[in-house]
């Protein structure tokens, strides 16, 4: 802004910048603004017609290999945005206001961005206020999101559900993004395999990162905080995309996932309740290690089985598997965690006798008909406390003595392609 | 030939003036680019209509009618295909038909101006062609202008605002949405490819006048040796019911919902991750909603535990996304605005017709 101002002051660049606007080209401040490599850079209009105008028609007509740029300021949108011309970069402007895209009030259209395309990157943009989901990405191969911002007005339940929704797609990375407000989960990957989430945070969402029917997925270095659950790691039954598996989730930051939840009353996470650091719900061959939780007041992580939740729909999913295994929980630092325990975290730890719940918690559930010794789930070198609740034989038999769960599991490699 | 030059040197001037102003596309110093290459900027370079205002199509151009609509904000609707010649089609009874290269399919889209009398005409709001080149169908959008006087092509989609005389003899204002080029891929992608929706075996099995009574649409097409293979008789092949028809309530709900929503509703389509399965083959009850719980709906699930509740109509997430407007719950998605009373009614008729069963 204050180059800009700087710009229109001197009139010979005025004169330049009014040129060069009208010409459709550049604008006033390229000293500021670093347009390298682009090849449009899509002028900014007052009014939501003009924007949606130009960069849906900038992405309409857009060519593989192009990289569509935008100045620093706010695109007022009120209609979805639509990519399907794969190895497209949309790109924000590289100065410190950046480029917003703001959809408040919008008409039309149930994401911000609506992207099916191969080889997409989505760079430096903040996406605010959509209706429903801000960026959804479908069925989609190599697809990046960096520095990316989404974020909604405040809490409410009439947010979009989703910040960063990438969905039946191959080799996603979300690298240095920030997601909050979200009504569901802030950065979600949904059937999906070979997924990098790193260097982000999440906050003040429902979920701040969640993982569903996933295989392959890295979750490393993020920060999730004031959620009302941290990092959730999901599969769920009767959909296509099944037996997601295999997620290494370390190195995070889980903090004060506190957040009063206002999700959609029925969907799975307003079933999570406040206050949950890490779930694990009925997936295997995870790798949870190295990650520091703390202050989550239900729990600091649950692994847990579907059979938890009370739900009977499993049985209409033949190849539906209940039970989380195989599952190694390694070297996390939990501390002041399960203090005070919402909902159903409050209900489970009546059930067992306790007014707080420990830092680490399984439920116990085991497929009886199963028991290769790789199934286990080994919890190994944690600090903090903890609590298996035998909730398969009724909470007969709770303990808090881990030993008998302490085991090497197996390690996960880095996620690459 | 001196008439000519006239308009000529206006079309360089405008060139000129184009340029100097410094408009988004530089015109070539030799003139407006000429419109000659696929897809023209301009609809009736295309030659399809012999009137394109009154939507006469030109020899070749084949007008065809489907059994159920998809609702589009209460638009009537023309559909048109165009098989290049010695082209054919290559029939199949259930799946989709593959079409020649060159294939051209047509919808325009029109809202009458005078509900009381349908001789005061339409006014035309877009047509939207599908075009089969090099094995790719490709969607292109043409708007028609306020005048009616021609329909030129626009890639970002826009609101058109549209005034109809009521049945009341009062004048109804409402805006229609036309959709970006690129949205028209959100519907009619199949596993990321676009793919023509309507024309196919279960759609287009009904009756249509060709000028001498009405006669099957599939029998007719086969006459004109379209299909590349003689085909059965259109009386024992799939056929939708028509949803304002006198069928069965199941049958006319069921071919509502494969008509308006299974276009994503299905394994290959862009709500597929839903598992929420609407086509007419789907048999399973859970992949028809019953007692499905929804996974990404977020607050489209209006405090609703599934997507259809046997029985009880009012307790299930796919009428309750059938009544809203909100472009965050509403269904279908897109490009409507406004929500189908009739479909809705029926799809709520159909589901508190299933035997009551309780959803946990």
């Amino acid at each position: 802004m204050r180059l800009q101002r700087g710009c229109l002051n001197a009139l010979g660049l005025r004169l330049l910048a009014l040129l060069a606007l009208a010409a459709g080209t550049l604008s006033s401040c390229s000293e500021d603004e670093d347009f390298r490599g682009c090849t449009t850079v899509l002028p900014l209009h007052p009014d939501p017609t003009g924007n949606h105008d130009t960069i849906q028609g900038a992405l309409g007509n857009a060519q593989p290999g192009q990289v569509i740029c935008f100045h620093e300021g706010v695109y007022k949108l009120h209609d979805e945005l639509t990519l399907t011309t794969s190895g497209v970069e949309l790109r924000g402007s590289n100065t410190e206001v950046g480029t917003v895209l703001d959809f408040d009030g919008q008409q039309s259209g149930a994401n911000g961005l609506s992207v099916t395309a191969d080889h997409f990157k989505l760079t430096r943009i903040t996406v605010m206020n959509t209706a429903g989901d801000a960026v959804r990405v479908d069925k989609s191969d190599d697809v990046t999101f960096s520095f990316v911002t989404v974020t909604w007005k405040g809490p409410s339940s009439q947010n979009g559900a989703y910040g960063l929704y990438p969905v039946e797609s191959h080799h996603v990375i979300i690298d240095h993004c920030k997601v909050s407000f979200a009504s569901d989960a802030g950065i979600y990957v949904g059937q999906s395999d070979h997924v990098i989430v790193r260097q982000s945070e999440a906050l003040h969402n429902v979920a701040g990162i969640e993982i569903e029917n996933t295989t392959d997925a890295e979750v490393v270095d993020n920060y999730a905080h004031d959620n009302v659950g941290g990092i959730l790691v999901f599969n769920l039954p009767n959909l296509p995309v099944k037996d997601g598996k295999r997620a290494k989730v370390h190195g995070n930051r889980v903090l004060n996932n506190n957040q009063q939840s206002f999700a959609a009353p029925g969907s799975i996470v307003s079933m999570v309740p406040s206050g949950t650091g890490m779930l694990v719900l009925s997936t295997d061959f995870n790798e949870l290690h190295n990650n520091t939780v703390a202050g989550n007041q239900s729990v600091g992580l649950a692994v847990i089985s579907y059979l938890l939740i009370g739900r009977s729909d499993y049985m209409t999913d033949m190849q539906y598997d209940l039970y989380p295994q195989g599952n190694y929980i390694h070297d996390n630092q939990f501390s002041h965690n399960g203090y005070n325990p919402q909902d159903v975290a409050l209900v489970l730890a009546a059930g067992i006798g306790m007014h707080t719940v420990p830092d680490l918690l399984w439920d116990g559930y085991v497929d009886a008909m199963r028991t290769d010794p790789s199934l286990r789930n080994c919890f190994q070198a944690n600090t903090g406390s903890f609590v298996f609740m035998d909730a398969q034989n009724r909470f007969h038999a709770p303990s808090t003595d881990i030993a008998p769960y302490t085991c090497t599991g197996t390690a996960l490699p880095a996620v690459t392609w | 030939m001196q008439w000519k030059s006239a308009p000529l040197v206006l079309a360089v001037l405008a060139g000129l003036l184009t340029f100097g102003c410094g408009g988004d596309q530089a015109a070539p110093p030799d003139g407006p680019p000429p419109d000659d290459t696929i897809p023209y900027q301009n609809l009736s370079r295309y030659g399809f209509f012999s009137d394109p205002v009154a939507q006469t199509p030109a020899p070749g151009v084949l007008p065809y009618e489907v059994v159920s609509v998809l609702f589009a904000d209460g638009a009537g609707k023309l559909r048109f295909l165009v098989v290049p010649p010695g082209g054919q089609i290559h029939f199949d009874p259930s799946g989709r038909w593959t079409f020649p290269d060159g294939t051209t399919i047509i919808k325009t889209f029109y809202f009458d101006r005078d509900l009381r009398d349908p001789q005061a005409g339409w006014r035309l709001l877009e047509t939207r062609l599908l075009m089969l080149r090099g094995g790719t169908w490709s969607a292109y959008t043409y708007i028609w202008d306020d005048a009616q006087t021609q329909a030129t092509r626009w890639v970002a989609g826009r609101t058109l605002h549209v005034t109809q005389v009521g049945t009341d003899g009062q004048p109804l204002t409402f805006d229609y949405r036309v959709p970006s080029t690129d949205q028209c891929k959100t519907c009619h992608a199949q596993d990321t490819v676009a793919v023509p929706l309507g024309p196919r075996t279960r759609q287009l099995n009904r009756t249509h006048d060709y000028g001498q009574g009405p006669v099957n649409q599939l029998d007719a097409f086969a006459q004109m040796g379209l299909f590349d293979s003689a085909i059965p008789a259109p009386s024992t092949l799939d056929k939708l019911s028509d949803p304002a028809g006198t069928d069965a309530l199941d049958r006319r709900a069921r071919s509502y919902l494969d008509a308006n929503c299974a276009h994503c509703h299905n394994a290959a389509g862009t709500a597929s991750n839903t598992g929420l399965k609407l086509n007419w083959e789907t048999t399973t009850p859970v992949d028809l909603g019953v007692c499905r719980r929804p996974v990404a709906a977020g607050h489209g699930s209006g405090n609703l535990l599934f997507d259809v509740v046997p029985g009880q109509p009012d307790q299930s997430i796919v009428v309750y996304r059938m009544r809203s407007t909100d472009p965050s719950i509403k269904m279908p998605q897109l490009p409507t605005l406004t929500s189908d009373g009739f479909g809705t009614q029926l799809v709520s008729d159909w589901i508190a017709a299933l035997p009551a069963m309780t959803c946990q």
